[in-house]
């Protein structure tokens, strides 16, 4: 299939998916409860009228932003298998991030299927992180500073790595230990030290 | 060879900025803490129109601190949580300091029925020594102390009243 597929595909289980959570999953009621607590009734109301006004907005900034977003995978591993000298163009690079992405789509849809069943709150859906590292251990027992580390460990970012390799090593009829050393050295290094960068950040703050 | 350490120089690189940033906002939150640690001895005019010491009329009881503006969205909404919330609490002093002219605060507290409640105290600060010893740049801004003027807790902008709740429980705890 080609590349142009896989993304309008790809948009429209973003789209979806997000519109979705913002209309069935975090309803108004979601929201009243969670501002009811900082802010009087009738400002939460306005809140409320203005979310329902400009929702919408958020859609097309959410999608540039993650568009961007998958960006960096791509230039990352592009820049391992070009010094690596293997011979790959960029939209083919960008065509196996863009396929691996849709791992991601699995937790999402963990979460729509999760919160129709069990009560909704802003805490429970910041929470909800499956198949993490996040998943094993207590909330209230970890500090703050180490929820974003512990999130980003899960399933689906193993897996990830896994298909990225697995599709390139089948691209370049390479080797899959060949491909994994590029994207753990490249990707998984440049994700490593994001944590790191963001954990840093989260500790000033706490 | 030069390239095979650029990649790798770039993530430690990267690394570096963010405990600097890291580290530049965990230094401001301490000097900050330091700035809040006790209610400041500042001369403010009460709405009978005298002029009061603050840290006088913090002390005593746990008091909670407010620095609002009348015409503050945010600080409207605190304002009725908090006389909701907090009418019936006899025990903790609410301090509530505006930059505005006494007449104003005295509406403000008028519109919210605060000015009926003994535990609810209001000051104009028009010379901005609240703002300018606590280095305030926005409204609202809400400190909670123990009854020896320690700091408990403080929250800048919207405050949620769970919270709000809890540093006081913790205010009359350490009074104990």
């Amino acid at each position: 299939m080609k590349n142009s597929i896989f993304f309008t595909l790809y948009i429209f289980m973003y789209l979806g998916l997000s519109v979705y959570i913002d209309y069935f999953i975090l309803t108004d009621l979601v929201y009243y409860e969670f501002y009811s607590d900082k802010f009087s009734e009738s400002r939460v109301y306005e809140l409320l009228d203005f979310r329902k006004e400009w929702l919408w907005v958020t859609y097309p900034i959410k999608l540039l932003i993650q568009l961007i977003a998958l960006q960096i995978p791509a230039m990352l591993i592009y820049l391992g298998l070009y010094l690596a000298k293997y011979e790959i163009s960029y939209r083919k690079v960008f065509g196996v991030v863009l396929i691996s992405e849709f791992i991601f789509f699995i937790p999402l849809l963990i979460k729509i299927i999760w919160f129709s069943f069990h009560p909704v709150s802003m805490e429970s859906v910041r929470l909800f992180a499956p198949l993490s590292l996040f998943s094993l251990f207590d909330a209230e027992s970890l500090q703050e500073w180490l929820f974003y580390p512990f999130k980003v460990l899960n399933v689906f970012e193993v897996v990830y790595w896994i298909l990225m390799a697995f599709l390139l090593a089948k691209y370049l009829k390479s080797s899959l230990d060949a491909m994994l050393k590029i994207v753990l050295g490249y990707y998984v290094s440049f994700l490593f030290c994001w944590v790191v960068f963001v954990m840093f950040i989260s500790l000033g703050n706490s | 060879m030069r390239m095979k350490y650029l990649f790798p120089s770039l993530l430690v690189g990267f690394v570096a900025i963010g405990a600097w940033i890291g580290f530049s906002r965990y230094t401001t939150k301490q000097e900050l803490q330091s700035t809040y640690s006790s209610i400041p001895s500042i001369m403010l005019t009460s709405t009978d129109g005298d002029s009061v010491n603050l840290k006088t009329e913090g002390d005593s009881a746990p008091s909670v601190l407010i620095y609002f503006n009348s015409s503050c969205p945010i600080c409207q909404s605190e304002a009725e949580l908090i006389q909701s919330k907090f009418r019936k609490d006899t025990l903790t002093r609410f301090l509530w300091v505006s930059s505005e002219s006494v007449e104003e605060v005295k509406n403000f507290a008028a519109h919210y029925s605060l000015d009926s409640l003994d535990t609810h105290r209001f000051y104009s600060d028009t010379l901005f020594r609240l703002a300018s010893a606590f280095r305030l740049t926005g409204v609202p801004a809400t400190f909670v102390y123990d009854d020896e003027g320690n700091l408990v807790d403080y929250a800048l902008g919207a405050v949620s009243m769970s919270d709000l709740t809890l540093s006081i429980q913790k205010a009359h705890d350490r009074s104990r």
